[in-house]
């Protein structure tokens, strides 16, 4: 990832959506008083979103949203053949996310809690992240994704840098912050393994880490789940805990490895 | 013939008055941790406070400090940033103490840092001794830094119905003139403070089973301990413990580049050698990858190479590493460990 990515002049950004809550989508659009300078580095080329043109000529994809079709990973497949650079935005598109707890269980079970008797009218397959079907050239992570991280990632593509986004865990962030750790609140906690960029935002609320943002680079996965035995959490717990947010790489597909870079 | 004796009341009264004036910053609590923050007054303080979540060093190497900032139109101008704002730092510990010392003779005398010399000279710094020990977890009096001798401009001692103050500095001279109802200290004060320091080394029980002079020379021989394997299997890399270490001071210079793509500021950050990515250099190869490496190089930073480069102790015995690590990695045991039996591997 992030090598020899060509530079951007006023790309012709085309935001997309899978399956997800379009959260992320309204993240940007959130960005009160950055979009105006934002417009003059970027157009927007497709942005259902947000405006009702569009533009099939587009230099840089975002994509929201997690697999859950087979026209998904066609339309993927366009994308990627379209566009220069493609980066997805939010825990549905990588790690997976929310749409990713279907995988916890049958696939055709959930069709049909969901669609009821018209199930067979919404053909569905298991949950992939975006990278398990095209390249991805940078992840903007979170549920939803952090403001500040979107417009330092679009700032470096401009300049030709590599995104900057941690390989630590959540615990550096939250540590630097003097928060009461979970633990010690006599909670359990994913942020030892999950990668950071969030500042650490729900342990610093009161609440933990649920692991959106995905495996840091260096996760000691055996010695947090030692210790989270420790703590009287059951295997079954452990692992509902994982598939939360980490659905693809802890469920039925099995694991995988981080993004690198 | 400057040290003083103020009444607790009058403490008070003082620390009120400064609080009005000034920006003081002094141990709080929060639940079961304590922080430095900025307090309105002496009420706001919690006396019985143990070592504090992130050491008082933070005033003087904030975890995200600028640097400069930049711009280029026609030109490029680059502006260096320094924080030159007063501050009391009241309730400094002594084993914080050793740790601005230990920082002084990096940032200051050896480095010539700019950055770290204008929070410095901005600081005043009160201490209070320490007459017992805080909890399971300290080790200072192993480490020789229960006694404060420097880094300190005012260093107070409980003696009951009021302090015993002790001038380290000419700036703390002239705070004693902040202390009203102080009175000068006479022989019977200085004879109860001989008493009361009598009692304290009495009361830290040794907890190592190493002299903490012969710590380097522990390390040095312990270079292939399976004790850094087991330790490197447990070691969740999360930087609790570089993060807390008062005497930490690695740090990572960032950009922070504005959507002009013309102007911005470049930041130093916190880092940490127990990450992964510390010891990465540009060609994408890490010398110091494996987990126990990692451990082994920041308990021998501590014990053994700080010590043998500035004559002071590197790890000051404040226990914060071992108080915030979730897998237990103590430094009390991993020097008692180290001085015991070789270690089975798991």
């Amino acid at each position: 990832m992030y090598e020899n990515l060509p530079a951007l002049k006023k790309p012709r950004v085309a935001v997309f959506e899978l399956a997800s809550c379009a959260g992320c989508q309204l993240q940007i659009l959130n960005l009160e008083d950055e979009l105006v300078d934002v417009l003059q580095l970027i157009e927007f080329a497709y942005f259902k979103e947000a405006m009702s043109n569009t533009s099939e000529d587009y230099d840089l994809a975002l994509i929201e949203g997690a697999v859950t079709r087979a026209s998904d990973e066609q339309k993927l497949l366009e994308i990627r053949e379209k566009a220069a650079i493609v980066g997805t935005i939010g825990s549905c598109a990588y790690p997976v996310g929310i749409p990713g707890l279907k995988n916890s269980g049958d696939v055709e079970a959930a069709s049909e809690l969901v669609y009821g008797a018209k199930a067979a009218l919404f053909p569905s397959v298991p949950v992939k992240p975006v990278d398990a079907v095209i390249d991805v050239d940078f992840h903007v992570l979170g549920c939803p994704i952090e403001k500040d991280e979107f417009l330092h990632t679009l700032t470096a593509l401009l300049i030709g840098k590599k995104p900057p986004i941690p390989p630590y865990s959540v615990c550096v962030e939250c540590r630097m912050k003097e928060n009461v750790c979970a633990f010690d609140r006599g909670e359990t906690c994913l942020g030892a393994v999950t990668r950071a960029g969030c500042g650490a935002l729900c342990p610093t609320y009161g609440s933990r880490c649920y692991g959106c943002r995905g495996p840091a680079d260096d996760p000691n996965e055996p010695s947090l789940e030692a210790l989270l035995e420790k703590r009287g959490k059951t295997p079954e717990q452990i692992a509902a805990d994982y598939a939360l947010y980490n659905g693809y790489r802890e469920g039925t597909a099995g694991r995988r490895e981080a993004p690198d870079g | 013939m400057f040290d003083r004796v103020i009444g607790k009341s009058d403490l008070t009264d003082s620390l009120d008055n400064l609080a009005e004036r000034y920006r003081v910053v002094a141990p709080v609590s929060e639940g079961t941790r304590y922080r430095f923050a900025e307090i309105d007054g002496a009420r706001d303080l919690d006396e019985g406070y143990i070592p504090t979540a992130l050491p008082p060093t933070k005033y003087l190497r904030p975890p995200r400090e600028n640097l400069i900032t930049f711009a280029w139109d026609d030109e490029i101008q680059v502006e260096p940033v320094f924080d030159q704002s007063d501050f009391i730092l009241f309730g400094v510990r002594p084993c914080d103490l050793h740790a601005i010392r230990l920082l002084d003779e990096i940032f200051d005398r050896e480095k010539d840092d700019g950055h770290y010399q204008a929070r410095r000279l901005g600081a005043s710094i009160i201490g209070v001794e320490c007459l017992e020990p805080c909890d399971e977890h300290c080790f200072c009096h192993a480490m020789g830094t229960l006694e404060a001798a420097a880094g300190f401009d005012l260093l107070l001692t409980d003696a009951g119905d009021g302090y015993y103050v002790r001038v380290g500095t000419d700036k703390g001279r002239q705070l004693l003139t902040e202390l009203s109802g102080a009175r000068e200290a006479v022989y019977e004060d200085r004879r109860r403070l001989r008493k009361i320091h009598a009692r304290r080394d009495q009361a830290f029980e040794p907890r190592l089973d190493v002299e903490g002079s012969q710590i380097p020379a522990l390390l040095a021989d312990s270079n292939d301990s399976l004790l850094w394997d087991v330790l490197g299997e447990k070691c969740l890399s999360c930087g609790a413990c570089t993060n807390a270490c008062p005497t930490c001071f690695c740090f990572d210079v960032l950009d922070d580049l504005g959507l002009d793509l013309k102007s911005g500021t470049r930041y130093r950050t916190w880092d940490s050698c127990q990450l992964e990515e510390f010891a990465m250099v540009g060609t994408g190869e890490s010398f110091r990858q494996p987990r126990d490496m990692r451990v082994k190089h920041r308990f021998n930073h501590k014990g053994r190479y700080l010590v043998e480069r500035y004559g002071m102790p590197g790890c000051v015995g404040c226990g914060r590493c071992g108080r915030d690590c979730l897998v237990g990695i103590d430094p009390i045991g991993v020097f008692n460990q180290l001085k015991g039996q070789p270690v089975e591997r798991r």
